[in-house]
């Protein structure tokens, strides 16, 4: 029926269909004695026989087959990756074709692949946020100019000779040499109120005008002229226009609704934020420190001046800074109100810029007051400041004037 | 699907190659491999022959294939663990002591356990070639005498005359099993009692 050389596996036992052949009866005589032979020695192959003539052949069968599929299903589970597994010497091993994404080669050209899309998304990201910032900036910068360009509303007074009295107190300060000398202030001070304004055209200012360092400022600054910006610095006046504007407005706003005095300090500290302050302003701003102009024009060269000065006097001085940058907020405040013709209010911020203020400085804010006074039609007050002015050194030709004024 | 040709041909001819391999090298590239194709080749071999065990011992087929079952999962996690040197009597033994502790556990009382015992685990290669095994009978002639009738005639009939089991049960009277035992034991016996003689 079959072949002899067949009758035992490899692993020298029975096969399946041997051991169910034989209990059919279905071998002939020699392989039947073949089978007995080995089930003689074999212990398993004796039992097995044994345990698979208890049932029916059919269900015998039938019980092996499920068994076998079972098992092949539990191996296949425990091991996921069927692999052909090469024989000893692997005779098949080169000739296996290369699987497409799975081999090494492909595997490494796949990393580099992803390596360099990395790098490539990177930079792209990078590129993306820096034009972004950039048009961020851009964009500011062209609202700033819009905003700058727009006609602003002061309520002027329709008084003219307020208006010039105004647009004078406006006007940046002139150093002195002999007054500074004659009155010498604190370090930090000095720096302080050096550009608070004064009578532009005082004659002490003209005889001076020979000396190199004067007449630098003096070309930049024609006596009585009223805010015109030097071509010289029209590059710089556009960046000043840009970072000034919008605060100075915004301050003009509050005026006008009338509230109190921290939505200015708000609006101070943003535009201090805004302008960037500092040491990173390039020299020719600082030297157009002696330009005059009005405050609330976009070339506030006092301003500017003011707030360099309160951030020297801090990097020099940190524990007068507060004050002086107190001293600063309050003079910025009245003379604001100065500007916006609304004397009586700039009158307690001008007192408030006068307490523990010395020297020329002193002098500066008293005239200032002095005129809010006038202004404000509180004479008696006035007439007393004046006084005062005419019996210092800076202000003393234009209080007697005023006195003469206010005598008549 | 030239591709899927040429791999079906691979297997197929890798599958005929590991099917001429011995249990112990099919151990052997399965600890290294890890591959189910050599598992399931190492496993066909003996399936059979497990639940031929199981079912001796626990008489219900249901109880044999759960423990065919349970035997070969056994074997996947212990075979890279253990240092194997003979596949076929390990496998028995497990198989063996697997079904004993369900008898144990399930309190059969339906097999004589001094059967499992008396009969040990005989495995000499040797034995298998018929020509070795005619050599062995001729040399145990004298031992045979001391044999005692119903094993020494059964041993006769089936090694020296080769009747199969069912003509010795027609020439003796005796039943399918009683011919197979008295044939083993006999043969078992011969065995002590050649190597008892050649020890003195």
């Amino acid at each position: 029926m079959s072949n002899y050389s067949n009758i035992w596996t490899q692993s020298n036992c029975l096969s399946k269909s041997q051991l169910l052949n034989y209990i059919r009866q279905k071998l002939d005589r020699d392989e039947v004695y073949l089978v007995e032979s080995h089930l003689n020695d074999c212990p398993i192959c004796s039992d097995a026989l044994d345990g698979l003539m208890e049932e029916d052949i059919q269900i015998t069968e039938e019980s092996l087959t499920e068994v076998k599929t079972d098992l092949e299903k539990r191996i296949l589970e425990r091991h996921p990756e069927k692999k052909i597994t090469p024989v000893v010497n692997r005779p098949f091993k080169e000739a296996e074709p290369i699987k497409p994404g799975v081999s090494m080669k492909s595997d490494k050209r796949y990393r580099w692949m992803v390596a360099a899309s990395l790098l490539l998304l990177m930079g792209l990201g990078g590129y993306s946020i820096f034009s972004y910032i950039k048009s961020q900036d851009h964009q500011l910068a062209q609202n700033k100019m819009a905003a700058d360009s727009q006609p602003v509303d002061y309520n002027k007074p329709k008084d003219t000779a307020d208006n010039e009295i105004r647009q004078i107190k406006s006007m940046p300060p002139i150093n002195r040499p002999d007054a500074v000398a004659s009155t010498p202030a604190p370090k930090h001070e000095e720096h302080s109120y050096k550009n608070i304004p004064v009578e532009p055209l005082s004659p002490a200012r003209n005889e001076e005008s020979k000396d190199a360092d004067v007449s630098q400022r003096e070309s930049t600054a024609p006596a009585g002229a009223v805010v015109k910006q030097p071509l010289s610095n029209e590059k710089q006046s556009v960046d000043e226009q840009v970072s000034n504007a919008a605060p100075v407005s915004q301050a003009n706003d509050y005026m006008e609704e009338k509230k109190a005095v921290e939505p200015y300090k708000e609006a101070l500290a943003k535009k201090r934020s805004s302008t960037g302050l500092s040491n990173s302003k390039p020299a020719a701003f600082n030297q157009s420190s002696n330009q005059m102009s009005y405050p609330h024009q976009p070339n506030n060269v006092y301003q500017n001046n003011a707030y360099r000065n309160a951030e020297t006097i801090e990097a020099e001085d940190p524990l007068a800074s507060k004050d002086a940058k107190q001293r600063q907020n309050n003079y910025e405040i009245a003379m604001q109100y100065v500007n916006g013709g609304e004397y009586r209010k700039s009158i307690p911020y001008f007192e408030k810029a006068l307490k523990n203020t010395q020297g020329i400085e002193k002098e500066d804010i008293q005239f200032q007051l002095a005129e809010a006074y006038l202004k404000a039609g509180m004479d008696r007050k006035a007439e007393r400041l004046f006084e005062t002015l005419a019996a210092g050194t800076k202000y003393k030709t234009e209080a007697t004037e005023k006195l003469r004024k206010l005598t008549k | 699907m030239v591709f899927h040709i040429y791999t079906t041909f691979v297997s197929r001819i890798v599958a005929t190659i590991l099917k001429n391999h011995t249990d112990d090298e099919l151990l052997q590239i399965y600890r290294a491999k890890k591959s189910a194709e050599v598992i399931t080749i190492l496993f066909n071999r003996y399936y059979h022959l497990i639940y031929g065990v199981c079912m001796k011992y626990l008489k219900n087929t249901e109880n044999a294939k759960d423990s065919t079952m349970q035997i070969f999962e056994k074997l996947m996690d212990d075979i890279p663990k253990h240092d194997i040197q003979f596949f076929k009597a390990w496998l028995y033994r497990v198989a063996q002591n697997h079904c004993l502790m369900q008898l144990r556990s399930r309190k059969y009382n339906t097999v004589s356990f001094d059967v499992i015992q008396e009969r040990g685990v005989e495995f000499d290669e040797h034995l298998h070639p018929a020509i070795a095994k005619e050599k062995l009978l001729t040399q145990m002639e004298q031992a045979m005498a001391e044999l005692n009738e119903d094993q020494r005639k059964c041993v006769e009939l089936f090694y020296l005359e080769k009747k199969t089991y069912v003509e010795i049960m027609q020439l003796t009277g005796y039943n399918f099993m009683q011919v197979k035992s008295h044939i083993q034991n006999g043969k078992r016996n011969l065995k002590i009692k050649m190597t008892a003689a050649g020890d003195e």
